[in-house]
């Protein structure tokens, strides 16, 4: 980075638009290199219209509205063959982060069974306090990152299981998800 | 992930897919979520697409000024055009943004980031990055300081926009042409 882009600090006329040289991340790359902030934009925007087009979602949005760091979908529980009133889904995405896991002393937590670098959430939550979900991220109970994740209401234990998806797009991934959804929530 | 061509049979959550998104859609979507430049080969199979099919989609994405296209090896690699997603989340802030909120919206973006600064005690995400791969920090710290530097710079790039909006706001939105791209 050349030079540190200070958005927390306006000049002299104090607006919160005040501008001053943006940092290398917000710069537009054309040389096909990785970006953190606008990848991650562009990846959960992109996510938002495979979300639209899933026949299980009724409607999607960013959250918070004004930054995108995640997508709040609002799902018809009937597709999955549930019987409950109202269900919704969850969605983030943090592209590439590093460092990863695999530095220190954290080589268990490596990323296995699953092509994609990066950390993510699909979950499913019923009105009914169910809840479940598909995640790579550390948690302390499963060893790797890509996990299955399920409680049958908000004062019951999630059990954790290893799981492996193939897709090494994130569109791609999304779909194998959501199938994976489907399959866990038929299966109860 | 099997092609249009493969003889294997596809997976369920391919089948679904195709049923809801035309072999265009699979080709852009697959692309513009890239994080790194990929050949035409590499695409056409993440969405299930014969190579010659996502050539075709690829050469249109880039007539249309959603994708570029550099050669690695030899081999050509697409990448969504950073000019057209940046200029696509502005016009979607013109859209649903008065230009009040923006004001608004910046005052809080900015807000936000000064917080973690002073939580943190750090002066950018980078250091976060930097103290997250110390040998010293436990994993689960490694992980909440990756997730704030990521919200940061996103955060940052959220900014970035709408500032752009706003500084821009009254001549982009002086006439029904001039928003488009």
């Amino acid at each position: 980075m050349t030079e540190e882009y200070d958005a927390s600090e306006g000049q002299a006329d104090g607006s919160p638009l005040s501008r001053r040289p943006q940092c290398e991340s917000e710069r537009i790359r054309t040389d096909g290199g990785s970006s953190p902030g606008p990848d991650r934009h562009r990846i959960i925007r992109e996510l938002r219209g495979e979300l639209a087009r899933h026949p299980a979602v009724q409607a999607v949005e960013g959250k918070p509205s004004n930054e995108y760091r995640e997508l709040r979908a609002t799902v018809a529980p009937t597709w999955f063959g549930r019987q409950t009133e109202e269900a919704s889904l969850r969605v983030a995405w943090i592209p590439d982060p590093s460092p990863g896991p695999e530095t220190s002393d954290r080589a268990s937590d490596a990323w296995m069974r699953t092509p994609i670098r990066a950390y993510y959430t699909v979950h499913y939550s019923e009105s009914s306090g169910f809840d479940c979900g598909f995640h790579c991220e550390p948690n302390p109970h499963v060893d790797g990152l890509l996990h299955y994740q399920e409680r049958d209401g908000t004062d019951t234990a999630y059990t954790y299981e290893p799981v492996s998806l193939s897709a090494r797009s994130v569109s791609a991934l999304f779909w194998e998800v959501m199938d994976g959804l489907s399959d866990r929530l038929d299966q109860l | 992930m099997p092609s249009d061509d493969s003889p294997d049979a596809e997976s369920e959550w391919v089948e679904t897919w195709k049923a809801h998104a035309s072999a265009f859609d699979r080709v852009k979507s697959v692309t513009m979520t890239l994080t790194e430049s990929r050949p035409a080969s590499w695409i056409a199979e993440e969405a299930a697409v014969s190579p010659n099919t996502a050539r075709d989609h690829l050469d249109r994405l880039i007539n249309l000024g959603v994708v570029t296209a550099t050669t690695v090896d030899g081999v050509r690699h697409y990448y969504p055009d950073p000019l057209y997603t940046r200029l696509r989340d502005v016009r979607e802030l013109l859209e649903e943004t008065t230009k009040q909120e923006l004001s608004e919206q910046a005052a809080q973006l900015k807000e936000e980031i000064a917080a973690w600064k002073t939580e943190y005690d750090a002066a950018s995400p980078d250091a976060l990055r930097e103290r997250a791969a110390a040998d010293d920090i436990s994993a689960d710290e490694a992980y909440e300081l990756t997730q704030v530097a990521s919200d940061w710079e996103l955060v940052q790039y959220r900014l970035s926009l709408v500032q752009d909006a706003f500084e821009n706001y009254d001549t982009w939105m002086s006439g029904p042409s001039s928003l488009t791209v």
